[in-house]
């Protein structure tokens, strides 16, 4: 096979300025989108005016052929942004504009066109499939919604997607039950990928698979962008798998963007504290090396959503808090010399090579994936 | 609490509400004429005419239907088309008939159930459940009015022809009159009344006891050394009860309509028999006072099962 | 570099993936109704009690024939062969194989008619509840909101209704003229109810699973939701729920014609069969025994049935009359 995908990662579309407009090159935007969701409860006669604030503010752009990584702690918003940006769910306020075109109000049936353009695959191998109908049948339903095939050229077709992902396309009859759990997800790309939709919003589409078949689902989903010219966003609490797949990435905290760079840029020199705390949570295969580097982790735990803290989000855990962090919010902007695709929202950036102070062990709670990734040697 | 409370009256309220007025809808949908059956086929056009202004048959009909409810809110159950006695003594009459069957029905059914539930289930699969589930099935299986039938056939007549009278005929001697009397006119009906519902019990027990049973903590009761009477009684039935409160509350509700079949095959003079009577005859104030009266019941005992589950079980929150 | 990456490298190079290959190790397994069928197939007692219920039905489809056969009609009185000299139904005999009844009718051919009535108004009502269930439950759960809370009600309201008290009112007011279809019509008034609620339940559950939101994300509407999404896994349910209504809407059919509210005579019917016989049970005892026999077979196949068929759907559940081998 060839090294396409794998080895830098798949070509970027020409560099795009910053900013509002349908220029050319920007498949996605997201202005200052914002999901809330009123908590329920409160009393019998008044209504509970909290709200569990999912997503708050947050503005990006999808270019055309590239694969954004979103990433983010569980509970950070990112699978609530992917809902808004498919519009499966509807905003508290800000627009989405695909190819810029305002998709933010329609109702259900005039999106239907922009169904066929966006696609999502879910978590989920085993929910996300409906266990009481047919492979054929679940990944005909594109087909079937849209009326683009029927009978005996659905099936066809299906059967010529099952080839494209790598299931064999006699199992047509079968019922989820009967596959494994990389087959169903397999399955899933399958069915967001009938339409040849321009742009998949993949949410955690491997985090529920074992970790071998992780990397056969990636690659998977590397070789269809290559060869479909599809545009990615690629959600993940696993910086590591971003990395790997992703041109840019966006890292989210409690339901804002705390820094969007390009790949390199975010690794060689993430700009937020919290970017470097979820850096140093990726495990690291060679212990001796693992041994030499600073471990720096953020201290509490991720605040609720209900009751954002005041300022910068990260403030209580941050380690390089100020108080002027509890007090006014950081605007999301290039820092030092940074070139301007960079952006990070904070009073305090880290500068090149700058480690952040080392927490005191034991009274830390972790950020980022699990421990269970970690090998001994 | 009192909200809750506030809320199930309200919905109960709607309920009888309801009740009432299909049940007025009913009635002059079709062609009832109480009147024909008061004066009999030889009546003139003008008695006829004369009994429906009595009755106050000749009035509009949304006039009839404020004037019941009104009377219904008062308290009022007006006056039987039939014999012109106030429905309340009529319900005040057959009242204790009812009750006599109903509370020893229920009695009986749930003793009977729990009992045969929990025999049943300490031991699946063995000779005691087989026979237990097999003769829950048949009773579940079994129309009251057959059992009743059955049960008058071979107990009261078959002896009866062999010179053994146990049981009495069909029928109903009050409990002030005679205690012996009052006891064997009611021990066929209670049976019939309550072994087609025992079997419903028997049925919900096991399958709760057995659901309990899996559970770890009684394998760790059991492991305590607790005996196997108390890992039964105490630890399983009592987190098995839920369900079984549950449908008798249900059942208790609903039992209003349910003696309606056992007082008819035993002739027993209750609400029952009452009001198949007073439906026959297009009786409407006694068909409406007992159906309301039923209703109420099923909403009273609806109330009562959701607050005593709030009691045992407290996972159950109001709100 | 991370080890995921590494990892990726490592799974890209090996052979039999990629291009040509397959992910290898298909887990065989038969799909969830193969399965239920294949249990029930298996099932004695399901074997069983579908053989009562097919020669029940066969006495219903071949209830003319026994009326051929014996030269009896289903409602013509014998009263020279049929009565004594006295006046009393004669019992079982060469020309009256099940007895006859007070006006010297055949009681098995009047029984083979019967069937029909019984499994008619059974099968029906008990369609009807269910479908009635499905449709407002779908709705209710699916929708949520207003609907719900109105739909939800009306549920509440109907369970709360004393049913034989009302079954009677109505049956009374409306029957004599409707016959069956009154009869069918309020039988599953009061059954649709039960149905409805567990329904509900049951939608506002699948609502939350992923692949619902898989099916809006295509783009499919409402009524697809419902129908091709979510109906699917409310069959299971909800062909359990049928096959244990059928024999209680029987019940509830003999019951009203009991007393004297069921489809008007002389159409013969179980119910009021053993009404009549009630004045008769001590002479004539093949007045009770047959219908009521008939009755009890029937009710107690379906409810065998029943039960075979919910535990060949959830095996987990603690049948009554379980098999010593599994």
């Amino acid at each position: 096979m060839s090294q396409g995908p794998r080895g830098e990662g798949p070509r970027s579309v020409g560099a795009v300025g910053e900013g509002g407009g349908d220029r050319p090159g920007v498949l996605l935007e997201l202005q200052g989108v914002t999901k809330h969701f009123p908590v329920k409860g409160g009393g019998f006669w008044r209504k509970s005016h909290d709200a569990v604030h999912a997503v708050d503010g947050v503005d990006l752009q999808v270019r055309r052929g590239e694969t954004l990584g979103l990433v983010g702690e569980t509970g950070s918003g990112k699978s609530t942004l992917a809902r808004c940006m498919t519009r499966l769910l509807p905003l508290t306020s800000g627009r989405v504009l695909l190819d810029g075109e305002d998709i933010t109000d329609l109702k259900r049936s005039q999106l239907r066109p922009y169904r066929r353009r966006v696609q999502m695959i879910f978590q989920d191998p085993y929910g996300s499939l409906n266990p009481r109908r047919r492979v054929g049948s679940i990944i005909g339903d594109p087909f079937a919604i849209h009326k683009v095939a029927d009978g005996a050229e659905r099936k066809r077709r299906v059967q010529e997607l099952m080839d494209l992902v790598g299931l064999n396309p006699e199992h047509y009859n079968r019922f989820p039950a009967e596959f494994s759990g990389g087959q169903r997800q397999r399955i899933g790309v399958a069915r967001a990928l009938a339409l040849r939709p321009e742009l998949v919003v993949a949410d955690e589409p491997v985090s529920a698979l074992d970790v071998s078949v992780r990397a056969q689902v990636v690659n998977l989903l590397a070789d269809l962008q290559d060869e479909l010219g599809l545009t990615y966003v690629f959600i993940t609490h696993d910086l590591s798998v971003v990395r790997h797949v992703s041109n840019r990435v966006a890292v989210m905290y409690v339901g804002q963007v705390v820094e969007l760079a390009d790949r390199h840029d975010l690794y060689a020199t993430p700009r937020h504290p919290y970017t470097k705390v979820l850096q140093s949570a990726i495990p690291v295969p060679d212990p001796e090396q693992s041994e030499r580097r600073a471990r720096v982790q953020a201290s509490g735990e991720l605040p609720s959503p209900i009751n954002p803290p005041s300022g910068c989000r990260f403030h209580p855990r941050c380690p390089k808090a100020q108080p002027i962090c509890a007090q006014v919010v950081p605007r999301l902007e290039v820092k030092f010399q940074d070139p301007p695709s960079h952006l990070a929202a904070c009073h305090f950036p880290l500068a090149d090579g700058e480690e952040l102070p080392r927490a005191e062990a034991g009274d830390v709670a972790r950020v980022g994936p699990g421990d269970g990734d970690r090998r001994a040697g | 609490m009192a909200r809750f409370l506030a809320r199930r009256v309200l919905l109960g309220v709607v309920v009888l509400w309801v009740v009432a007025s299909v049940i007025f809808i009913l009635y002059f949908v079709t062609p009832n004429d109480p009147a024909r059956v008061i004066a009999g086929k030889e009546a003139t056009a003008q008695t006829l005419a004369a009994i429906r202004h009595h009755l106050g048959l000749d009035r509009p009909l949304i006039d009839q239907y404020g004037s019941f409810l009104w009377r219904y809110l008062q308290g009022n159950l007006g006056y039987s088309y039939y014999n012109s006695e106030p429905v309340s003594t009529i319900i005040a009459q057959d009242l204790p008939v009812t009750a006599s069957l109903a509370v020893g029905g229920a009695i009986i059914w749930l003793v009977l159930g729990v009992l045969a539930g929990v025999l049943a289930a300490r031991r699946p699969r063995s000779l005691a459940d087989r026979t237990v589930t097999s003769v829950a099935l048949f009773f579940y299986s079994m129309p009251t009015f057959l059992l009743g039938l059955l049960a008058l056939t071979i107990f009261f007549y078959w002896l009866h022809i062999e010179g053994i009278d146990i049981f009495a005929p069909p029928g109903y001697v009050g409990l002030s009159q005679s205690v012996s009397g009052w006891f064997s006119h009611m021990v066929l009906p209670w049976l019939t009344l309550a072994l087609v519902t025992a079997a419903i019990y028997a049925r919900l027990t096991r399958g709760s006891m057995l659901d309990v049973l899996g559970e770890d903590y009684i394998r760790t009761a059991r492991a305590k050394g607790l005996s196997e009477r108390r890992v039964i009684y105490r630890h399983g039935l009592r987190a098995a009860i839920t369900p079984i409160v549950t449908e008798f509350g249900i059942d208790v509700g609903t039992l209003l309509g349910g003696v309606i079949v056992t007082e008819s095959v035993y002739g027993l003079p209750g609400l029952g028999s009452q009001i198949l009577n007073s439906v026959t005859d297009g009786d409407l104030p006694v068909t409406m006072s007992i159906a309301i009266l039923a209703a109420a019941f099923v909403v009273v005992a609806n109330i009562l099962v959701d607050a005593i589950y709030a009691l045992i079980d407290p996972r159950v929150r109001l709100s | 570099m991370s080890t995921f990456g590494e990892l990726v490298e490592e799974v890209a190079q090996e052979p039999q993936l990629g291009a040509a290959g397959y992910e290898a190790g298909v887990i065989e397994a038969k799909g969830p109704w193969r399965l239920a069928w294949d249990r029930l197939r298996h099932d004695r007692v399901a074997i069983g009690s579908s053989v009562v219920i097919v020669l029940i039905a066969g006495m219903a489809v071949f209830a003319p024939l026994a009326s051929a056969l014996t030269g009896h009609g289903m409602d013509a009185q014998y009263h020279l062969t049929g009565l004594t000299s006295a006046g009393v139904p004669v019992g079982p005999r060469a020309h009256f194989p099940w007895g006859a009844d007070e006006e010297g009718r055949d009681i098995l051919v009047r029984v083979f008619y019967g069937a029909r009535i019984s499994l008619l108004v059974g099968v029906s009502s008990a369609a009807l509840a269910v479908a009635g269930g499905v449709v407002l439950g779908m709705l209710a759960g699916f929708f949520g909101g207003v609907v719900d809370t109105a739909l939800a009600r009306l549920f509440d309201v109907v369970l709360a209704m004393p049913y034989l008290v009302f079954a009677l009112a109505l049956v009374a007011a409306i029957g004599g003229q409707g016959g069956i279809l009154i009869d069918i019509a309020v039988i599953s008034f009061f059954s649709f109810g039960a149905v409805a609620r567990i329904v509900r339940g049951q939608v506002l559950s699948i609502k939350e699973k992923e692949y619902i939101e898989a099916a809006h994300s295509l783009g499919a509407g409402s009524l697809r939701v419902m129908f091709i999404d979510i109906f699917p896994n409310l069959l299971a349910p909800v062909i359990v729920y049928f096959s244990l209504l059928v024999p209680s809407s029987i019940v509830f059919e003999a019951t009203l014609a009991f007393l004297g509210l069921g489809v008007p005579p002389p159409t013969p019917d179980w119910g009021s069969m053993l009404q009549e016989a009630i004045n008769w049970y001590n002479p004539a005892w093949w007045y009770v025994v047959f219908p009521g026999g008939a009755l009890l077979a029937t009710t107690l196949a379906f409810n065998l049935l029943g039960d075979s068929v919910r535990d060949a759907f959830d095996p987990r559940y603690n049948r009554l009359f379980a098999r010593e081998t599994e």
